[in-house]
């Protein structure tokens, strides 16, 4: 055994002294010394890896730190969740208010009225409460209107984008939501209309009660509950079907149902949820492929691919590009 | 209904990782922290950046990868700290922990190749001469220090550091093909590039 065996004996077994670490330093400068020391380290190493031994933390004390871990990140979540949603409403309020305000003192000499606009930010569904106590959740980027004279004697909306109403009963006072291309009259009830100005197709879902629909040429339309009427108005053509109303609905509870959707629609649905865009190398998997499931907007979008991936053989690839969305390649 | 299975199926893949490195990760960690403590948790820290990354759970190559990155980044982190607290006070810690950071800096994922070796290393261990081997045994597998086994096998200690060093030759020797990290893992570039990049 000579001396620099002796001393990376040592060194191995945490022994060595100052003087002996000091040597051993000196010694490993030659590049051809380091590396002798890096083939002893590696079989020192190696063998003490070979026999399979429990793992130094138990399982579950990792774990438990894992879930602790996940809690915290949802709390803080909700937290901020809770904060924007009081944000939002404050900021209504004072929309609302102001406007009143101004509706209030120029009122008298604008027979017209005064019109309030309330538009859901980009990012959450908001919740507004109409003077008649009527609820309406608004997607992102819808916009509803209402003038001063509302609730006096009609009550009347004007719709662009997407918005779920639960209408408070009055009958002697009917509830019309206008949107370009058609109009929906109300008694109580609960429905989701789909009208955004810059598409053709108005959709109106009856999930309880009774709504009449009218379209721009005057054609009428009662609707049943679980009805969908889907009006094309380039065409004029109107078609009503017989549906699950969850489905279109679920997106006030954030929820996110898919029955029977081809993975070229999930993935556009995903981009305007997640801060993400999807490339495709072969579209006919876009094409191709359905599936069916719920998730609710608080899933990672990790965890929704790997949900995906469970039934549709593809590979994944994330490239992260951050503050720009994240780019996903499917194949 | 869905997500949960798929989560079930993650946590398996999870645990079955878990229970199959941990503990060769703790060797590699403890040999150049030289403290328990730091060791257990940097492995398990890098165990749970796994179960959070976005890593294929049910790709062994792949989980070992991942896992010897973080091993590897959070050690250099914390021998960098000691080599800085030390430089003045503790002459013995900072030449110590100056040697580990640079021996590991240099040193690549091969580290972990025990697994595709292991058939290849017990067959030379096997081979060494009777006591060599045993003393080696004791010392690599039953965690003794060299005085233990000397009182064990009723020998010097100076008979134990020789058998040691002679079995550290010998299976260098028999070894000697897989022990150039360059030639044997063609991912060697890569990792020392992905490596970097987490610098």
């Amino acid at each position: 055994m000579n001396r620099i065996e002796q001393l990376i004996n040592r060194y191995f077994h945490q022994k060595a002294s100052a003087d002996e670490l000091r040597e051993l330093d000196a010694w490993m400068a030659e590049a051809s010394n380091k590396q002798t020391l890096t083939d002893y380290l590696k079989i020192w190493l190696w063998t003490g890896q070979l026999e399979q031994k429990q793992p130094d933390i138990k399982l579950e004390d990792t774990w438990s730190r894992i879930q602790e871990r996940q809690t915290v990140g949802k709390a803080r979540k909700l937290i901020m969740k809770t904060f924007l949603r009081y944000a939002a409403v404050i900021i209504i309020l004072l929309n609302v208010g102001w406007w009143g305000a101004r509706a209030y003192y120029v009122g008298a000499m604008d027979p017209e009225g005064q019109v309030f606009s309330v538009s859901a930010n980009r990012l959450n569904n908001s919740l507004v409460t109409l003077p008649d106590q009527t609820l309406v959740y608004l997607r992102p980027g819808t916009n509803l209107q209402y003038d001063s004279r509302f609730n006096k004697k009609h009550r009347q909306v004007t719709l662009d984008g997407e918005a779920y109403f639960e209408v408070a009963r009055d009958e002697a006072n009917p509830f019309t939501v206008i949107t370009s291309h058609a109009r929906v009259n109300v008694l109580g009830t609960r429905f989701n209309v789909c009208a955004r100005q810059e598409s053709s197709v108005v959709q109106t879902t009856l999930v309880e009660g009774k709504v009449e629909f009218v379209t721009g040429e005057g054609e009428k339309y009662l609707l049943e509950p679980d009805q969908m009427l889907e009006l094309n108005s380039e065409t004029s053509t109107v078609k009503v079907t017989q549906v699950n109303t969850d489905l279109y609905t679920a997106w006030k509870d954030g929820k996110v149902i898919f029955r029977n959707a081809t993975l070229g629609e999930i993935t556009r649905r995903l981009e305007e949820i997640y801060h993400v865009k999807f490339r495709y190398k072969n579209q006919s998997l876009a094409d191709n492929y359905r599936f069916s499931g719920t998730f609710h907007y608080e899933t990672s979008i990790g965890d929704v691919i790997t949900m995906l991936k469970i039934s549709i053989p593809m590979e994944v690839k994330r490239v992260e590009r951050f503050p720009e969305p994240d780019l996903i390649y499917l194949e | 209904m869905v997500f949960s299975q798929a989560r079930m199926m993650r946590k398996k893949a999870f645990e079955t990782m878990y229970n199959r490195h941990f503990h060769a990760f703790y060797v590699v960690a403890f040999h150049f922290l030289h403290r328990q403590d730091d060791a257990q948790q940097v492995v398990q820290e890098a165990f749970i950046k796994l179960w959070e990354g976005d890593v294929n759970l049910e790709s062994e190559a792949e989980v070992k990868n991942y896992l010897f990155i973080v091993v590897r980044n959070r050690c250099l982190n914390l021998l960098r700290d000691r080599k800085k607290k030390s430089a003045l006070i503790a002459e013995p810690d900072h030449l110590l922990a100056s040697i580990n950071y640079r021996l590991l800096s240099e040193t690549g994922e091969d580290l972990m190749l025990f697994r595709e070796l292991s058939e290849k290393i017990q067959t030379s261990i096997s081979n060494l001469p009777p006591q060599c081997r045993e003393v080696f045994s004791l010392s690599r597998f039953e965690d003794l220090t060299n005085k233990e086994i000397a009182d064990k096998l009723a020998i010097s200690v100076k008979a134990v550091e020789a058998n040691i060093t002679r079995a550290l030759r010998k299976l260098r020797e028999d070894l000697a093909p897989y022990l150039d990290g360059e030639k044997i893992s063609g991912k060697s570039l890569l990792v020392r590039s992905v490596l970097l990049s987490f610098m």
